[in-house]
This record gives C-alpha cells, structure tokens and sequence, in this order.
C-alpha cells in the first residue's frame, strides 16, 4: 500500500475518535498531520484498580501500517503484570503472525478498547513484571491495594 | 526622424505650420506602415498556418464538432458514427508544427491511436474507421451496461473492454469484449458452487451468433439480472449518495490512487462477508509468510476477518 493509503486509513480512523470516541479513549491530535505518532489518552476500566486512573500513551504508525501492527507504549507508569516500567506492553495483539496476533482488519479503536480490557484482566501467565504477576496469581488483594495506590501516585485524573 | 527634425527646424524659420502638418503626417503613416509589416513578419513565424487552415478545413467540414481546451493547443473532436447513434470524444494535444498526438478517448486500446498524426484530419479519418469496425463492440458493452448491474468499472466507458456484472453479494461475472464485439475471458470472481457450476455447464453452449446478454441469461438461467442495492447507481439520490460506499477490510478505503479495482468479494467462507482489495489482502498474506514472495503469485493464508482459509493471486484473474 502506497503511503497514501494509509495516511489516509489512519486519517479515518482518528476522525473516528472524534465523531463516536469509544468510553474513556481520547485521541490527542498531534500539529504535524503525517501521522506516524499519535497521543492517547485512556481511562482506567470501571471496577479496576485503575478506575481513576487516565493514563497516557503514543501509538508509533510503522511505515507498512497495517501490515504491520502500530508500536503501544505507555508514558505513565502502570502497576501491571504485562506492562514493565519502561511502558511496553505484553499483548498477542502487538505482535505479527505467527508469535502475534496481529491483523490489519484490527484498528487502533479495537486495540485501544482491548487494551482497556488488558488493564482490567492482566494475564499473569505471560508476564512481562515477574514479581506483579506472583502477586497478582497468589496474593490478589494486596495486588489490588498496590495498582490502586500506584494508580492513585502517577495517574490520577 | 531626421528629415522631421529638419522640417521644423525650416518651419521655425518660415513660420510655414501647414507644410510641417504634412511632414508629420507623412513620417507618421510611414512609421505605422513599417510597424504593421513588423507584426505581420512575426506572426507568420509564430502561427502554423498549415494547422490553421486544418482546422478552417475540418470546422468548414461540418462533418464533426470542434472545441478548444485550456489553450489552442488542446483541441477536442466529436465525431458522430455511421448512423449518428454515438458521439466519441477524441481530445488531441498539438505539440509540434505536424505532429498531433491523440491524449484521450473514450476506445479500447489500440496500436491504431498511438501513433503521431500530421493534422486534425488524419486523426478524424483514422478514428472514424475505427470507431466504424467498433460497432458491434458498442453495440454489445451498451447492451450490457443497459441490462446488468456493473460493479466495475466504476464509471464503464467504451474505454474499458471488460464488465464485472453483479449476480449476488459474493459473486461476479467478469466478461472482456473483443473490438469485433465477443465475449471472451468469461469468468466468475467470487466463489460459489451454484454459479461455477451453472457456468462449467453451459459454458460450451456459448453461442457468438446471439448477444453477449442473451448468452449470459441462457447459460445462467436468469430471467432478469439481478440489481446490486448495496451501491446506488442512481445520480441525485441524495439519501443513497450518502450511504456508505463498499470499503476493503484492511485499508478502509473504497479505491485506491495506484491500484485499480474496487474491493472484492475474495474469502470463500459464506458467512464472511467482508470485501477486500486484492492487493490488500495479496500485501497482508505475503507480509505474514514473512515477505517471501509466494510461488506462482498466489499467496495463501487465513482470512484476516474470519481467519478461514483463503488464497489470493497477485495479480486480477
């Protein structure tokens, strides 16, 4: 695909955003209008310990978008099992066949909203944060206290 | 000048206004007369006045209607066929004194329109043949764009030698027309059992004595063409304009600026109804085999919506 295509898929998609945004995600607009970073903002799942949270992230747009999936990154620090502290994420969604999931029938609401749904069930068996994910399989409610508390230090609204 | 200035420098001395009027007068009228012998010598070399004359000769004609572009240098032609029933637009760029070229026209391709003509008139006289062996060629592409629902081209002209008629959702037929006004490279694009086998069987009963329409209908049973309500073909339908327009699954979009097409119908699996760009989804399946180029240009793989299996070839049919 030609780099117009795609600027003009992610043109869409961010128009998307702005027209029907999904619960809790905000698009940011950057000034340049290439596309190839966009800011986000995502709001802790209701019923998690990230509930008050609003935490933000740069989606990095690769040159064979969406051929190959975009780079997620958190810049606020999550208390997570499979987000470590430099902000990367653990998730089959991220990655290219066969190790991943990827699609490029997946966009960035339906990652973003999945992303959501990662906050609120971690997956401690593929952990990225050994010591998180112990806690989260064997002690869950000091887990809880701790994402809260954490949550509550670095990503409150 | 000179002889002007000695006139009135005499004219200060004999006080004498009439002779000096018609001094001036005289030196004016030759000054003009040389200025118009100017114009006229650099006129000459800037004009064709061969091209013009073609072009008094072709509108004198009356035969076809000329026109005029951005500049003189884009003339347009409309020529009438053997019986008036169509007009074909020709549009001709001048680039040299007797060197025209044909920029477009609304006719299949042809090694007869690319070559460099030495006026207007023999651009008229070659396309009129054309057009004329091309009769039964517009007679068949108009037939079919009268009676079925064309999925591609977007906008079929006399330019494009081929239709895709819609039969269902999920199934084309793609049919090219030869210049001599048969079918040829019959196809279905999309899959399914009931028109494959329809067409397997009656494919050899093709008759090239009937119409390209009339064997379509025989071969497949059909009463009527069935009508693809998914796109409006009706202009002015403002209601309908505003729906959504088919889009692929992988780029969003509906056409492409370097691809031609519109997306297809390409997974087999009944319930995934999902169209993409054959080269979307080609790019998507190479990208997972990890870029290596597939054997053959056709690439395989899951479908990126229902993860069944599809294949994809590189290139159309």
């Amino acid at each position: 695909m030609s780099g117009s295509a795609r600027i003009n898929r992610i043109a869409k998609e961010v128009k998307n955003f702005e027209t029907k945004p999904p619960w809790g995600i905000v698009c940011i607009p950057c000034e340049d209008d290439t596309y190839d970073v966009l800011n986000f903002s995502l709001q802790g799942p209701k019923g998690s310990p990230y509930e008050n949270g609003s935490f933000k992230l740069t989606v990095t747009i690769p040159e064979k978008y969406p051929f190959e999936p975009p780079l997620v990154k958190f810049i606020t620090p999550v208390y997570h099992p499979n987000i470590d502290k430099g902000g990367r994420i653990c998730m089959d969604m991220l990655k290219m066949p066969p190790k991943g999931c990827w699609l490029p029938t997946i966009t960035l609401e339906t990652l973003l909203v999945s992303l959501q749904t990662l906050l609120a069930n971690p997956n401690p068996d593929d952990p990225l944060m050994m010591d998180i994910a112990y806690e989260n399989k064997y002690n869950i409610d000091k887990f809880r206290e701790n994402a809260r508390k954490h949550t509550e230090k670095y990503a409150k609204l | 000048m000179e002889e002007l200035i000695e006139a009135i420098h005499l004219t200060e001395q004999s006080q004498d206004y009439t002779s000096l009027l018609e001094n001036m007068n005289t030196y004016l009228s030759a000054v003009l007369e040389s200025n118009k012998r100017l114009t006229d010598s650099v006129s000459i070399s800037l004009v064709d006045k061969d091209f013009l004359q073609d072009i008094k000769d072709v509108v004198n004609s009356g035969a076809v209607g000329v026109y005029f572009g951005q500049s003189l240098r884009s003339i347009k032609v409309v020529i009438p066929d053997d019986f008036g029933l169509r007009y074909h637009e020709i549009f001709i760029q001048y680039e040299a004194p007797k060197k025209l070229i044909i920029r477009n026209v609304h006719l299949p391709n042809s090694s007869k329109l690319n070559s460099e003509y030495r006026s207007i008139h023999d651009v008229i006289e070659t396309c009129s043949k054309y057009i004329n062996e091309l009769t039964r060629y517009f007679d068949e592409l108009e037939h079919i764009d009268q009676f079925c629902s064309i999925m591609e081209p977007v906008n079929p002209s006399f330019k494009d030698d081929f239709r895709r008629i819609f039969f269902d959702d999920r199934t084309w037929l793609h049919v090219e027309v030869t210049p001599e006004g048969l079918a040829s490279n019959v196809h279905l694009v999309g899959h399914s059992t009931y028109w494959h086998n329809k067409l397997q069987s009656g494919l050899l009963t093709w008759d090239h004595d009937k119409r390209i329409v009339e064997n379509i209908m025989d071969i497949f049973d059909l009463g009527m063409f069935p009508q693809a309500n998914s796109q409006s073909k009706t202009e002015g339908d403002v209601e309908k304009q505003t729906e959504e327009p088919l889009v692929c699954g992988i780029c969003l979009c509906s056409e492409l600026p370097d691809a031609p097409g519109i997306p297809q119908p390409l997974c087999q699996n009944a319930i995934c109804g999902v169209h993409y760009h054959r080269s979307c989804l080609y790019q998507w399946l190479v990208a997972c085999a990890g870029s290596r180029p597939p054997a053959f240009g056709v690439a395989n793989g899951t479908c990126p919506t229902c993860l069944q299996p599809i294949i994809c070839s590189e290139k159309d049919n």
